[in-house]
């Protein structure tokens, strides 16, 4: 009796235990296996290796270093214009202890500050003063080791244009704050600033100097008062080289004269005279008013109101078309014009581009002037370049449409993809193969002989326009010019050169007019700049070459004249 | 007994195994902190380097600049311009050379 009750509590005792070690073993595998989740865990991130985890640790790549404002590079890289880092000195005034000694101490090292300057501003009332800006890394030391309280540096950017005057009209100039105030550096002076990378232009500063160089050459030894170039390569509208003289030094735009920072290529308007011959006889050739044979009356001048419309150099008899352009007849050219009408030539220009604004990256773009009516006298005036004003850029354009397979593309200073660009057909290739031979043929038995370089086949126009002074135009002031491109029978450049106001000198037997001063230029930047760009001599004796620039001058009319 | 001295030994284990990890997590850091120094100290010479580059590129673009290298040929070297006569196409040459090899075949 007494064991059954015992061996009941006994049990249920047991059974209490028995409870209490199975919760036990419970709490007690769970806790483990909790734990053992955690370690596995743990191996597997800190052991284990998931396939995405690289071999070795990544660190933040290192900051580039960059300027504020980006390079402006040419086509082959050169840099146009770059940011240099520099420091500049201040002052607190209130904290240089002996300002006297500190004046005469600085004095020492910056020269163009006097001593008594440089106490004014050590002695002044503000706390924050420029001594001055862009110091040079060996002042900044010298000036540093002074080691004056008071004086701090601050560092800041500093426009440099390594290559000076060299294409100062575009690349442009900044500013004291960086900001672009012309060229290059003011159209693009978001995107310079955005830290996009360097800005690569068409131009080559070879091709730039080249010109830049015959230019000036050509200025003074004709006494020009400027002069200005254009180089575009008329299969994507590349500007390659692009001058206007007199030009200024970007690196101290401050001292450049209002006249040196005009830039005549692209903002300058002129009267181009005789170059302009070239569309009208692409126009007539186009619309059908005339061929290569058709001969036009020459014998006398041209009297429409009061005007009085005659050749420089008369040749008194019928004229065929080449030799309308060959001998540069004003005649002839205002005759194939009053056919062509004026609806049609100004349907021509305009497509040419020579009515409107160019399009190019420079906020310095002149607006062409054009009659306003456009009436039968202006028809016959702006077939030989005089009545309507475009821009050298524009000119240049137009050319390297009439050239190229007649093809219209927009001029741009920006370097261009691999893929030409699509342009507007102005006129037939046809049409642009028969004025590819005619230019070749002034230049070689016509006005535009002194353009020759050898083995170039370098066709062209001569143009002299009379400048159009307050009392009506100036005999004696004249504006010479030559446009032509190179190589004829697979045009890859156009080249315009202009001189203002040249004097003849004896070996041009006192003549300035294009033929003389301005054809000359372009024969001598051909030679130079060929090789350069990658332009292979041919021989121009060849049959082969002789064939395909042959054209028939159709001298009917001499025969007419000797009748 | 036998059971205790196990359970010393375990934990004696124990307690070393977690000696060994702090030593070796310890070094690690260390060495951690110390090659993020020589990263950061050579990202700044990279840097350093780059702005001097920067400089030295500025510097060869003025002396390299076409107008120079043209005022100094003239001064010192005897050169003029390549007229179109001394340029040929190269497969032109083989034609002027004195024993031509397609002879033999």
């Amino acid at each position: 009796m007494s064991r059954a009750p015992r061996h009941q509590m006994d049990l249920a005792h047991r059974q209490a235990i028995e409870t209490g070690r199975t919760r036990l073993v419970l709490m007690v595998t769970l806790a483990m296996l909790a734990f053992l989740a955690v370690g596995v865990r743990l191996v597997d991130l800190m052991v284990l290796r998931e396939g995405y985890e690289p071999r070795l640790a990544d660190a933040n790549p290192p900051v580039v270093w960059q300027t504020d404002r980006a390079n402006i590079l040419d086509r082959n890289g050169e840099i146009l214009a770059t940011s240099l880092r520099t420091a500049s000195l201040y002052a607190d005034p209130k904290l240089v202890q002996n300002p006297k000694l500190a004046a005469r101490r600085l004095a020492r090292l910056l020269p163009g500050l006097p001593r008594n300057e440089a106490y004014a501003l050590l002695t002044s009332k503000r706390r924050f003063i420029w001594i001055r800006r862009h110091l040079t890394p060996r002042q900044q030391y010298a000036i540093n080791r002074l080691g004056i309280p008071g004086l701090y540096f601050q560092h800041e950017e500093r426009r440099v244009y390594p290559h000076g005057h060299l294409a100062a009209h575009v690349v442009g100039f900044t500013g004291v704050d960086n900001r672009g105030l012309s060229g290059i550096e003011k159209s693009f002076d978001e995107a310079l600033r955005n830290g996009s990378g360097p800005l690569k232009l068409s131009l080559d500063v070879r091709v730039q100097h080249i010109l830049a160089d015959e230019i000036a050459g050509a200025m003074q030894r004709f006494q020009a008062i400027g002069g200005t170039g254009v180089v575009m390569d008329v299969t994507n509208g590349e500007v390659l080289g692009l001058v206007s003289m007199p030009d200024f030094n970007p690196n101290r735009p401050g001292a450049a004269s209002p006249d040196a920072m005009f830039n005549r290529a692209t903002l300058g308007i002129y009267e181009m005279g005789s170059t302009f011959k070239i569309f009208t006889v692409a126009m007539a050739l186009e619309s059908g008013t005339a061929t290569i044979e058709s001969v036009y009356d020459a014998s006398e001048p041209i009297r429409v109101a009061r005007f009085r419309i005659h050749d420089y150099k008369p040749k008194n008899r019928w004229l065929s078309v080449p030799e309308i352009l060959m001998y540069s007849s004003n005649i002839g050219a205002a005759k194939i014009a009053m056919e062509i009408g004026t609806t049609r030539q100004q349907s021509y220009l305009a497509k040419l581009g020579l009515l409107d604004q160019a399009h190019l990256e420079l906020p310095e773009i002149g607006s062409p002037l054009a009659p306003e009516p456009w009436r039968e006298i202006n028809l016959m005036t702006i077939a030989y370049g005089h009545g309507l004003a475009v821009s050298p850029l524009q000119l240049t354009s137009a050319v390297a449409t009439v050239v190229n397979g007649g093809v219209a593309l927009p001029a741009t200073l920006l370097q261009q993809p691999a893929t030409p660009p699509e342009g507007m057909r102005v006129f037939s290739t046809k049409t642009s193969e028969r004025m590819r031979r005619l230019l070749h043929l002034v230049v070689d038995q016509g006005t535009g002989s002194h353009a020759v370089a050898k083995g170039y086949l370098v066709g062209g126009k001569t143009g002299t326009a009379e400048k159009d002074t307050a009392k009506g135009y100036a005999r004696k002031a004249l504006r010479s010019s030559f446009v032509g491109a190179f190589p004829m029978h697979d045009p890859r450049y156009a080249i315009f050169v202009m001189l203002d106001e040249p004097k003849g000198d004896k070996a041009t037997f006192g003549y300035a007019t294009g033929g003389w001063v301005a054809a000359p230029l372009v024969g001598r930047i051909v030679t130079r700049m060929a090789p350069l760009v990658g332009v292979a001599p041919i021989d121009e004796q060849a049959p082969a070459v002789k064939k395909r620039m042959f054209i028939e001058i159709n001298d009917r009319g001499k025969r007419l004249a000797s009748f | 007994m036998g059971g205790f001295s196990m359970k010393g030994n375990f934990t004696f284990l124990w307690l070393l195994l977690v000696a060994v990890i702090c030593f070796g997590l310890f070094f690690a850091k260390y060495e951690v902190q110390s090659l993020e120094g020589e990263l950061a100290a050579l990202n700044r010479e990279i840097i350093d380097r780059q702005g001097e580059l920067h400089v030295l590129r500025a510097e060869w673009a003025l002396l390299s600049r076409p107008e120079r290298i043209h005022r100094l040929s003239e001064r010192y070297l005897d050169l003029e311009t390549v007229g179109a006569e001394r340029i040929d196409a190269s497969g032109s040459l083989t034609a002027r050379l004195p024993v031509r090899h397609e002879a033999s075949e």
